[in-house]
């Protein structure tokens, strides 16, 4: 019985945890943490809309067994158990379907997925991406494109930039003279020099065009002496201060830092 | 529903047949794809790297030293495939493999309208192994050069012919110049972004106005003034679209005297606001201007200090140490050249170091009477002026000259065509390659203008700084560079 | 037509049920809206608890739980889409617009999507719905196919990713448009196209057609499509988020940007990808925006026309409606089309 019960409940438990998930992040601020802001009214409409037809699923299915009772409501409900009934195990062979093994299988596959689904959705706390150490590749981007799309941000207004904004700075070209006076005032993590120089560490942020899924790290240099003194790899800071070309070897551009304090993870960790 | 007919009217062996037509579809596709697959896998092995895409701000080589350019290659690179790299024309530049990038580095300012040629004799790929020659070419942008003609002529209908702003395309046999605004009376003018900005002088001469028209309409709006006063020392950022002009109230009025106001395009209020100084009181100027292509002021205030201020931030401005007199910015760089009693200074604003220049000795024969001079590289290499008296009449005839001149020697660029004609003023283009020189026939007429007086009928001519040829000239003087 | 060579029922006949105007059975109800309570209770009371210690399996259930918020609205969507285009399109409005010559129809049908704006994970029960309305296998595969591609949510995304530049766009639209009716006209010469499709999806048709015009509400009809679309399609969906979340966490994304650049390996790495991530073909572009600088043209091509016909999780929900068989054929040639496509590109772009 396990088995029909779930495959018939099943699309209607999983969208209700979808949606219920989806709601509540929406509710409380949280759903850029998973997605692009633009797409934020789209999907809570949507999951608004998903949770009507849930809701009247639930209810319009039971209106409909009363009548013929416990019996009505199976018979009712048969065109979906044929249909879906083996759904769940995408290796179920094609003949012959309903061997009571299979059934128990797919069965056993529905409550984990079901399981690990609520969990995963529900009773996990919502996290974004971790931060930390990033390698030599992820940092360059030089030839990223992410940036490439940046509007002509010389003589913007810098006191608004974040570090995508002053990596798509750094990116064409611009040197420390031309970014004489102005100040960066930003926020970031702390991701270490994939070379190990000590007193370099990369500003950086996940930048997302779509959804966490497709996450990138935009960071950009900066010097401060000895930095493991006062902040850790990952920690979230706010790092003050002017460009100026590197004193190490390399004529690169890095920020070089007058304070960099801790601070709590942002509400929007990402930049879009 | 035609090519699926009713299956149940064939015969068995029919339906074998039909069968076995359909495998051998599937397995015709499949052949035929594989095959494609396998020999675009094997021209694709075998051919060598090649430049897919050139990533960079074109605008920017002919504007900042260190402008850079990626040649994106469509696979990664051995490390040895960067030998032999060469620019033609020659230009020098730090080139740097990024796996399948190629990173050029440009230390010096690019010619404009040029086609730069990028060859290496092999690029080999990282994976397949194979090369082939590098050869690719950027062609750097042609700006546009603005002139201001003035025409007081009356018109047959009893009214003042009107001043115009022309664009000009700077390339030889490239006769373009329309009409970007026009007014009666236009004082002077200034570009930022795609938007044009002109003094235009009231009846009385007394008063002015600025109107604001986009490059590519024929709109044109006011710009909102603190009251009636007169505009002096328009200037535009460039790209970043701000507008800053000196501003003195008219007599009991306001108290503004010589104020230094910015007006930014983007901000749909329209209103021009005033900058003000360490004090918080308005900041009063003797000459200001734009870091070109950011939003920074360099100002030169009433009390003698030099001010580098945020203009589109709130930030508090920072001083620069006192000077007597704001020369300009080096072109492609971010050094003021300001003078000083015992010389001309260099203040770096990156690092705010100042240091001396040395401008070099101009030969004593290249001219009776020195004139203005203009920094065009930091290492002190300016243009200076000349001029010649013909005759002994003070007010007669002169010969105006205009010598590149440097430590490591001098030449003369330029000098008029006509004896007699005269060089009202002159100055360099950002990417130091061309001077603009303002030249006034010997006969012309002063022009009755309260502030920039020029001639009646005056050309602007474009001149090579290092060969002294002249690529073109244009009707009108104060070009944009000057501004 | 091809509902005429459909095997015959075995399956209980469900239109003799009357319409139902019973009331709602309070207790069982009750259940339910416990049940939500539960839910929507445990989301609040775990807002704050202890995360999970392990960076990477945090990340790797960040990154699925990201795919699912993504594409769960397209899914409703689609859902929304496909109920209606069952309940209120007659069979005859959408087989009168059709051509009458079947390479016509299917290239119409190629440009149903158009008109319906609704990414892959939505498509699937649109195709399933379209031939229950009769249409034929290799018709139902030419929409399932090109619908990701050739419509307009996908066609703009792209645009505001990429723009003109590579070709990307143009190589796309018509790659799909090109693969999707080549697969549609081999499945044309398949003498007996039902059987590609699984027995009971097969039985469904048929019992579709009979019963649904029988006496059942509209509303009633639309719950159970509900039911049964979200049982078939998200089962499918979460397990596909999991994997695309697991390998974006564990691969080492450095390996994939050597492939990168290599002309060959770089199409067959971004095609693989594809397969794996199974993001929206709506907001793939963006995905592969984020690959563009290390991979050529063509890998992205292939990935965008890959993708949304073939991936991971398509498979599993295609599974429903056809047989193993059928599925690797289908596969085998959408994969070389695009490779080949791919490698084209690379080539003479």
């Amino acid at each position: 019985m396990l088995d029909r019960t779930l495959t018939r409940w099943l699309g209607i438990l999983l969208s209700a945890f979808g949606v219920v998930a989806t709601l509540w992040l929406a509710a409380t601020g949280q759903l850029t943490l998973y997605i692009h802001p633009r797409y934020v009214v789209f999907t809570t409409v949507m999951a608004a809309i998903g949770g009507l037809l849930v809701i009247g699923a639930v209810v319009l299915t039971f209106r409909g067994s009363r009548k013929t009772g416990r019996e009505g409501a199976t018979a009712a409900l048969d065109s979906i158990d044929d249909h879906v009934g083996h759904d769940l195990a995408g290796h179920d062979h094609d003949h012959n379907p309903r061997s009571p093994l299979r059934r128990r299988l797919s069965a056993a596959g529905g409550v984990v997925l079901v399981v690990a689904a609520a969990i995963a959705l529900l009773a996990l706390p919502p996290a974004s991406l971790s931060t930390g150490a990033l390698t030599a590749g992820e940092l360059d981007t030089t030839s990223s494109t992410t940036l490439d799309d940046a509007p002509n941000l010389v003589g913007g207004d810098s006191a608004n930039f974040n570090v995508k904004d002053w990596a798509a700075l750094l990116r064409q070209g611009l040197t420390a003279g031309d970014l004489a006076g102005m100040n960066a005032d930003t926020i970031g993590f702390v991701a270490p020099d994939p070379a190990g120089d000590p007193d370099l560490f990369y500003l950086a942020r996940y930048s997302i065009t779509c959804c966490a899924v497709d996450a990138q790290p935009i960071a950009i240099p900066v010097e401060s002496t000895r930095w493991a003194d006062t902040v850790k790899e990952g920690e979230w800071v706010r790092v003050a201060g002017s460009f100026r070309d590197s004193t190490a070897a390399g004529a690169t551009t890095v920020l070089g830092a007058t304070s960099i304090e801790a601070i709590e993870e942002p509400t929007e960790p990402y930049v879009f | 529903m035609s090519s699926e007919t009713p299956v149940e009217k064939t015969s068995k062996r029919g339906q074998r047949r039909d069968l076995r037509r359909y495998r051998n579809t599937v397995l015709a596709l499949i052949l035929g794809l594989s095959l494609t697959a396998a020999a675009l896998t094997t021209v694709s092995a075998i051919r060598g790297p090649h430049v897919r895409e050139t990533i960079g701000d074109l605008t920017s080589l002919v504007q900042r030293d260190g402008a850079r350019l990626s040649l994106r290659v469509d696979q990664p690179l051995t490390d040895d495939s960067l030998e032999g790299l060469t620019i033609t024309p020659s230009v020098p530049f730090d080139a740097s493999l990024n796996v399948n990038s190629i990173d050029l580095r440009f230390t010096a300012l690019l010619d404009y309208g040029t086609e730069y040629r990028i060859s290496a004799p092999r690029l080999t790929g990282l994976y397949t192994g194979a090369d082939a020659p590098l050869d690719t070419t950027v062609t750097t942008p042609s700006p546009d050069v603005y002139t201001l003609v003035r025409d007081s002529r009356i018109g047959a209908d009893g009214q003042d012919t009107p001043d115009s702003v022309l664009r000009h395309r700077l390339s030889a046999g490239d006769a373009r110049n329309d009409v970007v605004i026009s007014a009666p009376r236009i004082q002077e003018y200034a570009i930022a972004s795609k938007f044009v900005a002109a003094v235009i002088l009231a009846d009385s001469d007394t008063s002015t106005t600025v109107e604001l028209a986009e490059l590519d309409s024929t709109n044109t709006y006011p710009m909102s003034l603190p009251g009636a006063g007169s505009v002096r020392q328009l200037r535009g950022s460039g790209a970043s679209g701000f507008f800053g002009f000196s501003f003195t109230g008219a007599s009991g009025s306001q108290a503004f005297t010589s104020t230094l106001f910015v007006y930014d395009t983007r901000d749909v209020s329209g209103v021009a606001r005033e900058i003000t100084g360490l004090d918080g009181n308005p900041l009063q100027v003797i000459d200001w201007r734009f870091i070109p292509g950011t939003t920074t002021i360099v100002a030169h205030s009433f009390d003698g200090t030099f001010l580098l201020i945020d203009a589109a931030g709130d930030r508090a401005p920072a001083p620069l140490g006192r000077h007597s007199e704001l020369l300009g910015i080096i072109p492609g760089t971010t050094t003021v050249a300001a003078l000083d009693p015992d010389g001309v200074a260099a203040i770096d604003l990156t690092t705010g170091e100042t240091a001396a220049l040395s401008l070099g000795e101009a030969p004593a024969d290249a001219g009776t009477y020195p004139g203005r001079q203009v920094i065009i590289d930091p290492s002190g290499a300016n243009l200076q002026l000349f001029s010649t008296p013909l005759t002994s009449d003070p007010g007669g005839p002169v010969e105006s000259s205009l010598w590149r001149v440097s430590t490591g020697g001098s030449q003369k660029v330029f000098t008029t065509a006509a004896p007699g004609s005269r060089i009202r003023d002159f100055c360099v283009s950002p990417n130091r390659q061309y001077a603009a020189v303002e030249v006034a026939s010997a006969d012309a007429i002063i022009d009755d203008y309260p502030a920039l007086g020029g001639y009646e009928g005056m050309t602007t001519s474009i001149v090579d700084i290092d060969s002294g040829a002249v690529l073109t000239s244009f009707y009108g003087f104060l070009p944009d560079w000057c501004r | 037509m091809s509902r005429s060579t459909l095997p015959t029922s075995t399956r209980r006949p469900t239109h003799h049920h009357r319409p139902s105007r019973a009331p709602i059975p309070t207790k069982r109800l009750l259940v339910a809206a416990g049940i939500l309570v539960f839910l929507i209770a445990l989301r609040f009371a775990t807002a704050d608890a202890a995360p999970i210690p392990i960076a990477a399996a945090r990340d790797a259930i960040t990154l699925a739980i990201s795919v699912i918020i993504e594409s769960l609205p397209f899914v409703f969507l689609g859902i929304g889409l496909s109920i209606a285009v069952q309940l209120w399109v007659p069979t005859r409005v959408i087989l009168r617009i059709l051509p009458k010559n079947a390479f016509g129809r299917r290239v119409v049908l190629s440009f149903l999507g158009v008109l319906l704006p609704v990414c892959e994970c939505g498509n699937l029960p649109l195709a399933r719905g379209l031939m229950s309305r009769g249409l034929t296998v290799s018709d139902s595969v030419t929409f399932l196919l090109a619908a990701p591609i050739l419509n307009p949510v996908t066609i703009i995304t792209t645009y505001q990713a990429f723009g003109w530049s590579d070709g990307i766009l143009v190589s796309r639209i018509a790659g799909g448009f090109v693969i999707a009716n080549l697969v549609g006209w081999m499945i044309s010469r398949h003498p007996n196209p039902t059987n590609l499709l699984t027995p009971d999806f097969a039985a469904s048709c048929r019992h579709d057609q009979a019963a649904l015009h029988g006496r059942r509400s509209r509303g009633r009809e639309a719950v159970e499509l509900f039911s049964r679309e979200t049982t078939s399609m998200l089962p499918a969906l979460f397990i596909g988020a999991a994997i695309a979340g697991t390998i974006q966490a564990a691969a080492s994304r450095e390996f994939l940007v050597a492939l990168g650049g290599n002309p060959v390996w770089s199409v067959i790495a971004l095609m693989a990808l594809a397969f794996v991530i199974s993001i929206c073909s709506n907001v793939d572009a963006f995905f592969a925006l984020s690959l563009g600088s290390t991979f050529s043209p063509g890998a992205l091509i292939a990935f965008l026309v890959f993708g949304p016909m073939i991936d991971i999780k398509m498979l599993a929900m295609m599974r429903t409606t056809f047989t193993t068989r059928a599925l690797v054929t289908l596969t085998s040639v959408v994969a070389l089309g695009a490779l080949v496509l791919g490698l084209g590109v690379n080539f003479f772009a």
